[in-house]
């Protein structure tokens, strides 16, 4: 497990996180959502130990992380700025990897190596960004890390590369409980991925939260009565309203409330129509944000 | 271990700067290799002669250029962020990744060193005629293993510090030669300011150039001094100290140093502005000094020197800060802090005039000097100057006259006067004050003719025979000896010890007579041959160091000194001439021999060399010289009229020369003689 307590990280006078406190727990895949400048990329920098926190503590397992290199062993991380040694391949990056991390696997590496179908041979410098990335990848996975830490990693990947990285992340998830922390601007590119959100505003987590929960705990209702009706309708019987709109005889609205008591409750009232809608993870988010006092579209793309 | 070293980041060292590595290998000891087959080669007919440090491997200096490219590649990853990051990511300590990574860049300079010196010594033992100087053995790879782990630890400090490779370059050659070019200032100002004191003397020569390995590596090459490299032992243990500081702190600021610097100017702006102030001292420091000397000399400031020097710290100041910053508005808002140089100057200016001002009243009267000694930086001295005659004296007298003398020379500083076109008749002297409190003063006295001769015969005086006579240098305070002959001078270093070492024992146990005579250096050298009637002598003049000072004694070796002359004759006899008799009689036509040059030690005439036309000698002299070359040499070393003769001759378009010893009889050498001359 990830403890973040209560850490600032400043450069000279700006300041990048702002007393942040957060807890991932080992074996989710967990989302860090911000725009530009949020403190995503710092704070992936700071749980993989390039950065020492300005205050606060970082601990992994326990452990604190700064100049720790049994806990730095146990990640990979795959920034957003790759770096690679001059003139190297993928087998020269390998060997590499192989020198410097205890876990590194070889057969591992050869296998994804496969699955991504790249040439290792190959000098990196001719490779597009989208493969510079899954090489990347491929070999902060071959490490075999309990934690692994993606900066904007799906940047620069065509949809079915994006597909096949995630689907080897689940695997990792699956099969070794890797912890994931994976970055992004984009919260519809974390939504089907993360098991956990948290987001980044300002140096600061504003809102942290498991997705199925969260998905789960909102829901559009639209409804439609043959007499005239208004919110109160809803709201005398227990249904509490996050958003309300009403055009004519048909109202659309958003709670949180119980699905299946509510939609109990509204059928006792005889409606001409009733649809339950999932909302999308941005809605719900929006909502969230609203109701904790911020505009969602300062925060997320 | 792990924690401070790790084999497999110091393999990932190794391989990280390969490239570097092989190019400056190739270079270095290509370069190396090619120096003795050249020498070699060009001098294959020539006489056996000595390489010594200064000619052993002379491209070696190359690699303390080469020494920064290889902390430059490894540590590049500082000054990129990407790159920073991924090396901070690693999971290994900040201290294992730079011991693994600093070791990794020694092995490969110590081994290019270390093999090269092993390949250039190889390729001079090929060659029969040329001989390694004992010296040059030793101080080529221990010289350059030191003086590059100091310039690679100045270059690692300043990448600790600064995140552009301008910066690093900048920083590096700030931290080299700040103290040197600070101390050059001082010095140049200390000695316009207050010419009678000597700031060697007082510092140590610490604020001399010549304190400055890397200075005096190519000193050593350009001007073939290697007795300073020789003699300096505290230069070595000063460049070490400062080498282990130095990485000591670079580790230091490597562990503190935070990735986000990379690509960064500075570690944090204040640092920048103090770099950049600190580029720009020197600059300022020599505007300052210019503007001092001619304050303290009373002459004219020039306006077009002080304004070229104005400019050029201006430059300096305001290039720096556009080239590492690239920005014009950055440049302008840095104007206010040229006032921390400014501040700087005056510091230093009033450094000076504080110096000046204690050093000119600084004037012990007789009562509080407690003893003094004359020295003399000239080069001249003798053994027994250095040991007994500059020796610390006590006497009333002199110590009074040394203060009266010190006084005078202050108060002509005050005057601002200048001793060499005022005071005609006087004179200064180099002198120490020893003072009753301990401290001890380097100062030029200045006296009247007749006080400086009363001075330097109280301290003569001071000197008695017994210690005057009875030092001679030990081995380990000889650079080298010249026995007897010039042509001697680099040849036989091993025998000429052996002569050495049986000198000295036969010294002691010679009479106070004889060992005058052996130290009375005769007023010129006798030469032998028709008309100069002077008398003859055999010598060994020996040089080396003493105290940090360097010494030069002549010692000849009268006839009570049989065993000496004996070793002496040896040294000459031990040669083989086998090779060289051969070639001579190669030369078909004697016609192709242009002219020899010969030196002989007869016990009837002294020493003795020659050079003679070989076309005006009759040929039965001429057949009886080859006959005495190809003679077999005695072989109880007694013969008399030891010989060493040139012979030079054309060989095509070249002079070529070869050299034989032998044993000329005295008729032959009687016979010769008329047929010589300059």
């Amino acid at each position: 497990m990830i403890i973040a307590d209560n850490v600032t990280m400043k450069f000279d006078k700006f300041i990048a996180l702002n007393h942040m406190s957060c807890k991932i727990p080992e074996g989710c895949i967990y989302g860090l959502v911000g725009s530009n400048g949020a403190g995503k990329s710092t704070f992936l920098r700071l749980i993989s130990g390039v950065f020492r926190p300005s205050s606060g503590t970082i601990t992994l397992d326990d452990d604190p992380l700064y100049e720790n290199p049994a806990a730095k062993s146990k990640m990979a991380f795959v920034p957003d700025d790759l770096y690679f040694l001059p003139q190297a391949n993928m087998k020269k990056m390998a060997d590499f990897y192989h020198a410097i991390y205890p876990n590194f696997s070889m057969d591992r590496f050869r296998e994804l190596v496969a699955v991504f179908k790249l040439n290792p041979e190959a000098n990196l410098n001719t490779f597009s960004k989208g493969m510079k990335r899954q090489a990347a990848t491929i070999l902060a996975l071959a490490t075999l890390p309990k934690y692994l830490y993606f900066d904007e990693t799906f940047d620069g990947l065509d949809p079915v590369m994006r597909n096949v990285v995630k689907q080897v992340i689940y695997n990792d998830v699956l099969e070794r409980q890797t912890t994931t922390i994976i970055t992004s601007h984009s919260l519809r590119e974390l939504e089907d991925t993360c098991d956990q959100l948290a987001l980044l505003h300002k140096g600061g987590v504003v809102f942290e939260s498991d997705i199925q929960n969260l998905k789960t705990s909102m829901y559009t209702v639209q409804i439609a009565f043959a007499n005239p009706f208004d919110r109160h309708v809803f709201e005398d019987r227990g249904i509490e309203l996050v958003s309300y709109s009403q055009l004519g005889s048909v109202c659309t609205f958003i709670t949180k409330s119980d699905k299946e008591n509510t939609v109990s409750t509204l059928r006792e009232l005889n409606p001409l129509l009733l649809d339950v809608l999932p909302l999308s993870l941005e809605e719900v988010f929006v909502y969230e944000m609203e109701a904790l006092g911020y505009a969602f579209k300062d925060i997320v793309e | 271990m792990n924690k401070f070293f790790n084999p497999k980041i110091y393999l990932e060292g190794i391989k990280k700067i390969k490239v570097t590595g092989i190019a400056c290998s190739i270079i270095i000891i290509v370069l190396n290799a090619i120096v003795p087959i050249i020498y070699g080669i060009a001098n294959f007919r020539n006489t056996i002669s000595i390489i010594s440090a200064d000619k052993f491997a002379y491209p070696m200096a190359l690699i303390m250029f080469l020494a920064p490219l290889f902390v430059l590649n490894m540590f590049s990853f500082l000054n990129k962020r990407n790159e920073s990051d991924f090396y901070h990511a690693i999971p290994y300590t900040r201290i294992c990744v730079y011991v693994s990574f600093m070791a990794a860049i020694l092995t490969w300079i110590w081994g290019i060193i270390l093999v090269s010196c092993a390949v250039t010594t190889l390729l001079w033992q090929v060659f029969p005629n040329v001989q390694l100087g004992f010296s040059a053995l030793w101080i080529i790879p221990v010289s350059y293993i030191l003086v590059t782990t100091f310039i690679v630890s100045i270059m690692t400090f300043s990448m600790m510090l600064t995140g552009t490779t301008f910066t690093n370059l900048c920083t590096a050659a700030l931290s080299m030669f700040l103290t040197r070019a600070v101390g050059m200032m001082v010095t140049s100002c200390m000695s316009t300011a207050v010419w009678a004191f000597d700031i060697n003397y007082s510092t140590g020569a610490f604020f001399s150039i010549d304190f400055f390995l890397p200075y005096a590596i190519l000193k050593m090459l350009f001007m073939g001094d290697v007795s300073n490299l020789l003699s300096q032992q505290a230069l070595y243990i000063w460049t070490a100290c400062i080498t282990v500081v130095m990485l000591g702190i670079s580790g230091f600021l490597y562990w503190r140093r935070r990735s986000e610097i990379a690509g960064m100017t500075a570690t944090s702006p204040v640092m920048h502005h103090v770099i950049r102030c600190l580029i720009t001292l020197p600059f300022a420091l020599i505007l300052t000094s210019y503007l001092i000397s001619s304050a303290y000399s009373r002459s004219n400031i020039d306006s077009t020197v002080f304004i070229l020097l104005t400019v050029l710290t201006l430059l300096v100041y305001f290039i720096y800060e556009l080239v590492s910053t690239k920005s014009w508005r950055k440049m302008l808002r840095s104007t206010p802090l040229l006032l921390t140089v400014v501040a700087g100057c005056l510091i230093f200016t009033a450094g000076i005039n504080i110096s000046y001002q204690m050093i000119v009243n600084d004037t012990p009267d007789p009562e509080d000097i407690k003893s003094i000694r004359i020295y003399n930086d000239a080069s001249d001295n003798t053994y027994e100057d250095l040991t007994t005659r500059y020796s610390w004296i006590s006497n009333d007298e002199a110590i009074t006259i040394a203060a009266n003398g010190l006084k005078k020379a202050m108060e002509s500083v005050k005057d601002g006067k200048r001793y060499w076109n005022i005071y005609d008749d006087y004179q200064t002297i180099d002198v120490a004050f020893k003072t009753a409190g301990g401290r001890v003063l380097g100062r030029k006295v200045l006296l009247k003719r007749e006080d400086a001769g009363r001075l330097y015969q109280l301290c003569e005086a001071a000197v008695t025979d017994s210690s005057y006579y009875s030092v001679l240098p030990d081995m380990s305070e000889i650079n080298d000896i010249i026995v007897n002959v010039q042509s001697f001078e680099n040849s036989f270093p091993d025998d000429k010890r052996t002569v050495w070492l049986v000198f000295t024992e036969e010294y002691k146990t010679l009479t106070l007579e004889q060992k005058m005579l052996v130290k009375t250096t005769p007023m010129k050298v006798p030469r032998a041959y028709a008309g100069s009637g002077s008398e003859a002598y055999i010598y060994l003049s020996v040089s080396g160091v003493y105290n940090g000072d360097y010494f030069s004694s002549l010692y000849t070796v009268p006839d009570c000194m049989p065993k000496t002359q004996k070793a002496i004759r040896d040294l000459y006899f031990n040669y083989s001439n086998e090779k060289e008799i051969a070639e001579i009689l190669a030369i078909e036509d004697s016609e192709q021999v242009t002219s020899i040059r010969f030196t002989c030690i007869s016990s009837e005439f002294g020493t003795v060399w020659e050079s003679l036309d070989l076309s005006v000698l009759p040929q039965s002299t001429q057949d009886r010289l080859i006959g005495e070359i190809k003679a077999e040499k005695p072989t109880d070393g007694t013969a008399e009229n030891l010989t060493e003769m040139v012979f030079i001759y054309m060989d095509g378009d070249y002079y070529e020369s070869v050299t034989v010893y032998f044993t000329m009889s005295r008729d032959l050498l009687t016979e010769l003689m008329p047929y010589g001359g300059y």
